[in-house]
């Protein structure tokens, strides 16, 4: 039976289902299960743990439960790696019926993931090479330098307070598409609209700005950024997860040191975030320490610009809501109801698209398992049979099952994940994937950046 | 640039049980392959095994271990017995190749070996010795550790040289039954020839008739079928008899003494007619010979296969019933079953597929396998199929079962590979690869 296009979702999955990457209040929910241990039978029950420790057994950061009574557990995942690696081996993942535990080695870091989760092993390794990313922005890479002095060293100290930023960080990574895409998305402007922001971003900018950055939650709405250099997604992923985080982020001007890691694993650069509106942030990275003023001032000389050309307001508007939602696809593509979602990455521009999720994936649930489909079907084309073709292979998989069918479409400049119901025949799911085509081929100009502006 | 495949490395069964104080710990050993390991490496690769089986139970007692990947090597672990674990360490295919500053570089491939393949393999393994041995406690209760020990031993030094890592593929997995199509006249006759077979000696039992490494008749259960069917595939030389190497394998003399040299493989018995007997004994036709026993169920049997011509006629006896004139009994045997095989394999031979039959013509092949009875079609394993076809295959099969989902149908279609489709129905699982450019 096909769902029509456009009702109203229940007010159970209120407008956080809409963003899927907005969500502070999951950063804390770890703090609830703070005092377990391995005696504690709920502690297994758990669907993903994460495990942090020094090549020493020192635990780190576990997600859930109390970490010092958790010793004797971190003991013994230092011991399984070190005994593969006393064979002249490095330990990669474990399996067991559904569980997957997985191992990633970062010198005297290491990672480890226990899952239940239908996530494929490549993005919980992924997500583990993120969370070292992460301390390596808290820390930079001299935690490596220290632990390899002292193994003993307890670096929780140096990590104090960024709990919230871990665990905000794991539960992003498990319903932004962002991370295992490994791009972004953006607001949807008009191509004009957008263009004058990015005017405004280049004439108000300060000399110390390195990256001028307009956000609204994880999606981009403008770039500024130096010629000869380009922002890596995970960097950005990180300072996006840094200033989510956090809600003092929103109350006043902040001005915090930071290590990216892709850009300067060695040292701090410094991040000026303030908000221009309730779901508006701008974010200005420098590699001088006291530039704080000045880039205050040109953020004055921002606002000022904006509001007066009306682009303020405009943007604030395209930020509350999704770039696309199914009606206007359904409408475009005369799809009869059986297109159900899709998610379109564009090589070239480093981004995707990704209408907001409708019936029936209304429950978080239904949109999770949804998900880790699409995480799967990413990681089988993308697995290693393909990495070490020098051109991406032109491939369509049709997946099916009862609960929905899937096609992929993957080629050197795009690829296109899009979802039917499970009645729904090959050739018409092909016909309406053309027709996806064809439509964000016209719309994608205001979906996508494509072309940042430089100084 | 050179390439080394895959090699099974290690394999290893132990029991906790054994040796539980520090001071006996290697007791716990019950074999390892290869022999030459010293105790050291034996007991660290056990000691890595416990770990991380105990390991995964902290989490899930509801799910075993199942392999450890690393970087250079694949791990498989099974526990078939209540204690008794099996480990199979294979290493990962390796390319090496010279950089741009003369060093050597060599990169395992870590995604080549398929853990669902590896999976079938060991469970293969273990399903064999039960089968010739009967269950490794029962063998501790009614004799000792040591006895396991040997048997172990003499059966896996010499099972393990059937096995090379280059024919392991999705057909180990479903450890299905080949079944050989006859049209219902002929089976009527094999059906006729088996019940007069039983008739004329009625201490024959569990009848089996088989053509060319198919079968067409059984009246085993089909567990038992499963392992005998694996085991004569993965002992058959490509000519398809049963080749020299598995002689010592099944025959356990009960002491030490196991001069091999004393047993002849596949001696024939020196019989008149045409046929010959897979059994043991000194070659110059002497009155007692040696067959194999196997265990089903809880019952010890004989094994007594027949061979003539491509017709395999196998079945069990209760040992209790030779009474010293096994070789008589079986030259009536022999004597009785030589014109009717004679005449029943004429009439085979036609019925065999032709070589370029009409699976080259559809354009694509394919394996099937059918849970209910067991039965494999597999084209894909055919000669002048690249291994790589049967790769893509593995690979979904890979990605459906490691999924919650049920997934019932997964095609790939890649711009130079053919497509490669999956289907899955109820029971059913059809895998196909067409191998031109087909579009559906």
């Amino acid at each position: 039976v096909d769902e029509p296009g456009s009702s109203e979702p229940p007010a159970l999955a209120a407008p956080i289902s809409k963003f899927p990457e907005h969500f502070t209040r999951a950063a804390h929910k770890h703090q609830k299960y703070a005092s377990e241990d391995t005696e504690d039978p709920k502690w297994k029950l758990h669907k993903k743990h994460i495990f942090i420790l020094s090549s020493a057994g020192k635990p780190i950061y576990s997600r859930y439960g109390d970490e010092q009574s958790l010793a004797p557990f971190f003991g013994l995942l230092q011991a399984l790696v070190s005994f593969v690696s006393d064979q002249k081996d490095s330990i990669r993942h474990v399996i067991a019926g559904p569980f997957k535990f997985v191992f990633v080695v970062r010198g005297p870091l290491y990672f480890v993931a226990v899952s239940q989760t239908d996530e494929p092993v490549a993005h919980l390794r992924l997500q583990l090479v993120y969370l070292h990313s992460q301390i390596v922005s808290i820390l930079t890479h001299k935690v490596h330098s220290i632990l390899a002095k002292q193994s003993s060293f307890d670096i929780r100290g140096l990590l104090g307070g960024t709990e919230a930023t871990m665990g905000n960080l794991l539960h992003v990574m498990s319903t932004n598409a962002s991370f295992f895409l490994e791009c972004v998305r953006c607001v949807r402007l008009a191509p004009e609209t957008r263009v004058e922001v990015g005017r405004a971003l280049q004439t108000t900018r300060a000399p110390e700005a390195m990256f001028s950055i307009l956000v609204s939650g994880f999606r981009l709405i403008h770039i500024l950024r130096p010629r000869r250099q380009q922002l890596h997604t995970e960097d950005l992923l990180l300072v996006l997860n840094l200033v989510n985080s956090s809600s003092s982020f929103r109350t006043s001007d902040s001005f915090a040191p930071v290590c990216m890691p892709r850009f300067n694993d060695r040292g701090y650069v410094h991040v000026y975030v303030s908000f221009l509106a309730d779901n508006v942030a701008l974010i200005l990275v420098t590699t001088k320490a006291d530039a704080f003023h000045s880039l205050q001032q040109s953020r004055e000389a921002l606002v000022t610009d904006l509001t007066n050309r009306g682009l303020l307001h405009q943007i604030t508007t395209a930020a509350a809501q999704p770039p696309v939602d199914m009606a206007e696809v359904e409408r475009s593509t005369h799809a009869n109801g059986v297109l159900r979602h899709f998610l379109y990455k564009a090589h070239g521009a480093g981004q995707f698209i990704a209408p907001a999720y409708g019936p029936p994936y209304v429950r978080r649930k239904e949109q999770k398992r949804l998900f880790q489909v699409y995480q799967n079907l990413y990681a089988m084309a993308y697995s290693p049979r393909y990495r070490s073709a020098s051109v991406r292979p032109h491939q369509i998989v049709f997946h099916s099952t009862p609960s929905e069918n899937i096609v992929v479409v993957t080629s050197p400049t795009f690829d296109l994940y899009a979802v039917f119901g499970p009645l729904t025949q090959r050739q018409h799911c092909i016909d309406v994937c053309n027709r996806i085509l064809r439509w964000l081929k016209r719309e994608e100009q205001s979906m996508l950046i494509s072309s940042a502006p430089v100084w | 640039m050179s390439s080394a495949p895959a090699v099974l490395e290690r394999f290893f069964v132990y029991n906790p049980r054994f040796g539980p104080k520090e001071d006996n710990e290697e007791q716990k050993i019950l074999y390892h392959y290869p022999r030459t390991a010293s105790l050291d490496e034996q007991m660290s690769h056990v000691g890595l095994s416990e770990a991380m089986t105990r390991f995964t139970e902290t989490f899930t007692s509801d799910y075993p271990c199942e392999s450890l990947h690393t970087k250079h090597s694949r791990y498989t672990y099974l526990q078939p017995e209540e204690g008794y674990w099996m480990v199979m360490m294979m290493r990962n295919p390796r390319v090496s190749s010279t950089s741009g500053d003369g060093k050597l570089v060599v990169v395992s491939r870590e995604d080549e070996l398929s853990d669902p393949v590896l999976r079938g393999v060991i469970e293969e393994l273990y399903g064999a010795f039960r089968l010739f041995n009967g269950d490794m406690e029962r063998i501790v209760q009614t004799s000792s550790v040591e006895t396991l020990r040997r048997r172990l031993d003499l059966f896996y030094s010499n099972m393990l040289r059937l096995y090379e890592a280059r024919s392991f593929s999705l057909v180990d997995t479903f450890a299905g039954v080949r079944f050989f199509p006859v049209d219902r006249t002929t089976y009527l006759s094999i059906q006729s020839f088996c019940n007069l077979l039983l008739e004329t000696f009625p201490w024959i039992s569990n009848l089996t008739f088989m053509y060319e490494t198919a079968v067409i008749y059984s009246a085993l259960d089909q567990k038992t079928l499963r392992t005998l069917f694996q085991f004569l595939r993965r002992a058959s030389n490509p000519k398809g008899s049963l080749c020299a190497v598995t002689s010592p394998i099944l025959v356990d003399h009960g002491d030490d003494s196991q001069d091999t040299n004393a047993l002849s493989p596949f001696a024939s018995l020196h019989l008149q007619s045409e046929g010959s007997f897979f059994a043991y004994g000194p070659a110059a036709g002497s009155e007692s010979t040696t067959l194999p026993s196997i265990h089903i169920e809880d019952k010890v049997y004989d094994l007594v296969i027949y061979e003539q011509d491509g017709v395999r006629v196998a079945f069990t006896v209760d040992p209790r019933h030779w009474d010293g004139e096994s070789h008589a009994d079986l030259q009536r045997v022999a004597a009785f079953a030589e014109p009717e095989v004679k005449a029943l394999q004429r009439l085979l031979v036609h019925l065999r597929p032709k070589a370029d039959s009409g699976a080259k013509d559809s354009g694509f092949k394919f394996f099937y396998f059918n849970q209910c009875n067991l039965a494999l079609k597999d084209t894909l394993s055919d000669k002048g199929v690249p291994r790589s076809v049967m790769r893509d295959v593995e690979s979904l099969y890979e990605r459906i079962h490691s999924m919650k989902e049920d997934v019932r149908e997964l095609t790939v279609h890649t711009a130079s590979d053919p497509w490669v489709v999956a289907r899955k129905v109820r029971y059913y699982e059809w895998w196909a690869a067409p191998t031109c450019d087909t579009a559906t």
